[in-house]
């Protein structure tokens, strides 16, 4: 039972690290509290649902669709909603509660589309496999294997390449975007795209899993900002590790605890960490800055 | 000239007071439109919806048609006494129907204090008609359902170590604990009794504990969604056994679970044929019970309207001396009591089909 | 017209509310997202006092508010000491934590079972029961609430509040403790919260964890931001448009299953619209 709820652990951190980095590489380079990097989420989940039930899409198109209306609807967040607000020089406060109010409007934009009815994309359990006394559904390898590509390859992207380099300076110093002036721009544009695309992928791997609702977004984003937290505010990998951790440590509380305390653990355990080590377990020196 | 305005006295003296007798029946329906359990929400409006217009396409009762006020109670206490109040103050209906067992029971103390009929048929707690007598019910007795599966599970499949999942929810949780006394009296063990979360939709946590507890067949308490996510969730995780459930006979419980749900037991009602027909013929999709229940509850206000008029008092006297009305889920006698009694069924699901069990 | 007292009512309630966050967020600028963690504690402290041990109303309404001020200068004592997104977060966390206990701790609260059975309040001698004498209980307990918000505010004490809103290290420099002041103010804000609380446990007489949420902490958030941060009046105007205006929508004869859906996203383009082009709200003088 152990394993398996390693297991369990590993994939669900699995899909909160996907989540909690795109959350980290925007929130690390603009401070920008991206409650609607949830709302990505759930539109990629819905996207998907669409494509494959209504329009009938073979499942490889479907992804694809639902990855590029996530980037779509993250640059337009980016263009729309906090470009004017960067432009008049606001508060940070101002900025979570626009993004707020942005994911409000696109979570109930969905309900209305598509009511509040959940949807199921598979009416099927999945298909397991047996490894020993552990049981791996379809769904869990594809995440696993998925993430092995996607995390050495954004680290790569970010170590290798020109604009990798850029992202990941500006991400692990933002007070650098007055140096790099004009640049700062086209580097959010990036920044923006990788997270809305991994977000993409955690909403379509949680839909194909679970089903989709119009408040799953809200629950993946508080942990994503919880893992980035943890792990320490700019330092990239460290998210994705605390995503792991929460992931593991939500499913084996279960030794010890009823489930239902899984949504507490995983703040109590953030509280913990602001309480003894600010600075997560990676992180650098916290910039303070005013609310 | 002449002829033309003294037409239209005619007209106005015979026509209009009649359509000034016509009175809207306005009915003031509390449901959880939004939330965990939005899909009974739906049914409920829809077993609703069909019954209202076959009432109103006969002419509706001595010419006044019903018009149904909806309103969203999210499944939340607080929502839903504000909106009862709003019924009785703004609207002044002399009836109010609800749904769930949390709002329901939010709701009663307040008819009760306004002397307004209060009806459900989706709450199942034992004691809804009792708190006032205002406050009526036709519902599948789940409780009466769940013994009769376990003693069938007992009985004749011979389970004796039962793995229990339920719901975090008022109706589940009590229908629960009374599975693990019964199948505990009977002689069997409740090897595992876990817990599924409201939010969020995954179980396989509670799912690996019953399953490292070896039972030998699984009881899930669940409304039809969080059942159907249950099983499938079950089978994911390696347990193939035997099933039981609530009454979940609902599309989205099959939609859900898939092949998971195959085999499995639950109590249920029998519903008439051609209820189920007419409702395919409207929705395009499969009747179930909840909408069933409402539509014979929609029905049998009809008749307490007519009998006592579209007072509060007249409909509640009226509702009690309704005596085996044939309803689409069996005989309606509300009684004293103001509780309609259901002997349930066993039915199964077979190849994706619910069918009796014989 | 008992309808009309019954918002009344949820209005003189909210008003408390918001109020008392607008303490903490206009007047002071400590964004906090848990407001509803402390109005959810009131409301149930209060409740179980009554029920389990016989409090009379006033007993049952002072008791949760220093048990809940309490609470809140420990949440203050962690967390001020953050800087500002690590404090955000980390009262967002102590929301969803309460939120969490309120829900799953069901020997005590009954989580999702709901908590029934509260009874009205008695004082004096006077039944509180109906919508007018609740009208009159809660109207004179909001009143009152303002006023001594407000005489707070304009003291040499609210000033101070400014002073550390404005420019923290400059009233550090000055002199003022400013820890010592945030720690008080939490506790203020709380013990209103609390108040809050134990009036809409003994108006609905009913308790469901879900109305103490995160999505309830935002509702105030969204209603002190609207009316104005650190403006008193715009607190109270934002109650009023914030709790009436569902009543509106009522009446355009929205289809019942999509009227939630279209408040929220009227809500949330308010939110977007306001930080866009009048982040200082309504009536407000403190720009976010």
């Amino acid at each position: 039972m152990f394993l398996q709820l390693v297991v369990n652990g590993v994939v669900s951190g699995a899909i909160y690290a996907l989540m909690a980095v795109g959350f980290a590489l925007i929130y690390n380079s603009t401070h920008i509290f991206h409650l609607a990097h949830g709302a990505v989420f759930t539109l990629s989940a819905y996207t998907l649902f669409f494509a494959v039930k209504t329009l009938g899409l073979p499942l490889g198109l479907a992804i694809l669709t639902a990855i590029c209306l996530s980037i779509l609807l993250g640059l337009a967040i980016e263009a729309w909603g906090y470009r004017p607000l960067r432009e008049r020089k606001v508060s940070l406060a101002t900025f979570l509660i626009s993004s707020l109010g942005i994911f409000i409007v696109v979570e109930n934009g969905l309900i209305l589309l598509f009511g509040a009815i959940p949807k199921l994309i598979t009416g099927e359990p999945l298909k397991a496999y047996r490894l020993g006394p552990l049981i791996v559904t379809q769904l869990h390898l594809a995440v696993i294997v998925c993430c092995l590509l996607i995390f050495p390859s954004l680290q790569f992207f970010l170590t290798r390449t020109r604009i990798g380099k850029m992202v990941r300076a500006l991400s692990d110093h933002p007070e650098l975007a007055t140096v790099l002036g004009l640049q700062t721009d086209r580097i959010y544009l990036f920044i923006t795209i990788l997270g809305a695309a991994l977000a993409g992928v955690a909403g379509i791997f949680v839909a194909l899993d679970t089903g989709v609702t119009s408040v799953m977004g809200w629950d993946a984003v508080l942990v994503a900002a919880v893992a980035v937290i943890i792990g320490g505010v700019g330092y990239l990998p460290g998210a994705g590790i605390a995503a792991l951790m929460v992931g593991l440590i939500q499913n084996l509380s279960v030794l010890r605890v009823s489930a239902q305390w899984q949504g507490t653990i995983t703040f109590g355990i953030l509280i913990l960490f602001l309480i003894i080590r600010p600075k997560g377990i990676f992180g650098k020196i916290i910039s303070s800055r005013g609310a | 000239m002449k002829t033309i305005v003294k037409f239209l006295i005619c007209f106005c003296i015979l026509v209009v007071p009649c359509e000034l007798l016509a009175r809207d029946l306005k009915i003031g329906f509390a449901s959880c439109l939004t939330g965990p359990a939005a899909f009974y929400g739906a049914y409920m409006k829809k077993g609703v919806d069909l019954a209202i217009d076959e009432v109103n396409a006969k002419g509706g009762i001595k010419g006044n048609k019903f018009v149904p006020l909806w309103e969203d109670d999210k499944l939340n206490p607080t929502v839903a006494v504000s909106i009862i109040k709003k019924f009785i103050s703004v609207d002044k209906v002399p009836v109010v129907v609800g749904s769930m067992t949390a709002t329901a029971l939010a709701m009663v103390p307040v008819a009760d204090k306004e002397n307004t009929v209060f009806i459900t048929s989706l709450s199942t707690h034992p004691d809804i008609a009792k708190m006032s007598k205002w406050s009526f019910r036709n519902c599948i007795n789940t409780v009466p359902s769940a013994m009769a599966v376990v003693d069938f599970a007992y009985k004749q499949q011979g389970k004796r170590k039962l793995g229990l999942l339920y719901f975090q929810n008022e109706s589940t949780r009590r229908i629960a604990e009374g599975v693990k006394k019964r199948f505990e009296d009977l002689g069997g063990t409740v090897v595992a009794m876990e817990m599924l979360p409201e939010e969020g939709v995954d179980y396989r946590s509670p799912i690996i504990k019953i399953k490292n507890a070896n039972p030998d067949s699984v009881y899930v308490c669940a409304l039809a969604r969080q059942a159907g996510l249950a099983m499938k969730q079950l089978v994911e995780s390696g347990v193939q056994l035997q099933f039981y459930t609530d009454p979940n006979e609902s599309p989205i419980w099959l939609e859900t679970a898939g092949s998971a749900a195959n085999g499995a037991f639950y109590g249920y009602l029998d519903i008439q044929k051609s209820y189920l027909d007419k409702y395919k013929a409207k929705y395009n999709e499969e009747g179930e019970i909840w909408g069933a229940l409402y539509y014979d509850t929609m029905h049998t206000l009809a008749i307490a309207i007519e009998k006592g008029g579209y007072t509060a008092e007249g409909i509640r006297k009226a509702l009690i001396e309704i005596k085996d009305y044939p309803g689409v889920t069996g005989p309606i006698t509300y009684g004293p009591e103001r509780d309609v009694v259901k002997p349930p069924i066993i039915k199964m699901v077979k190849d994706g089909k619910f069918v009796k069990y014989q | 017209m008992d309808y009309l007292f019954h918002l009344a009512i949820v209005i003189s309630i909210y008003i408390i509310l918001a109020l008392s966050l607008n303490i903490l967020v206009g007047f002071t600028g400590l964004f906090s997202l848990a407001q509803a963690a402390f109005f959810g504690i009131g409301a149930y402290a209060s409740a179980l006092l009554g029920i389990k041990l016989g409090f009379p109303f006033w007993a049952a309404t002072a008791v949760p508010i220093l048990f809940t001020m309490l609470i809140g200068i420990f949440l203050a004592l962690i967390t001020l000491r953050l800087g500002g997104d690590y404090f955000i977060l980390a009262v967002l966390g102590f929301q969803i934590m309460i939120s969490g206990v309120l829900y799953n701790w069901v020997d005590l609260t009954r989580g999702p079972f709901g908590l029934y059975g509260i009874s009205n309040p008695r004082l004096f001698g006077i039944d509180i029961s109906s919508n007018f004498r609740y009208l009159l209980l809660y109207g004179l307990i909001g009143l009152a609430s303002y006023g001594i918000i407000s005489r707070l505010l304009a003291s040499p004490f609210g000033r101070v509040l400014k002073a550390i809103r404005e420019d923290e290290m400059a009233s550090q420099v000055l002199g003022k403790n400013v820890v010592h002041f945030k720690i008080i103010v939490f506790a203020i804000s709380s013990g209103f919260a609390a108040l809050a609380g134990s009036l809409h446990a003994h108006y609905f007489t009913t308790l469901h964890p879900i109305s103490f949420s995160l999505t309830e902490s935002i509702l105030i958030v969204t209603i002190v931001i609207l009316g104005g941060s650190g403006s008193l009046k715009g607190s109270v105007l934002g109650t009023i448009f914030l709790v009436l205006f569902p009543e509106a929508l009522r009446f355009l004869k929205i289809p019942s299953d999509v009227a939630a859906p279209i408040q929220q996203m009227v809500y949330g383009f308010l939110l977007i619209f306001f930080m866009l082009f009048r982040p200082q709200g309504l009536v407000g003088e403190y720009k976010l």
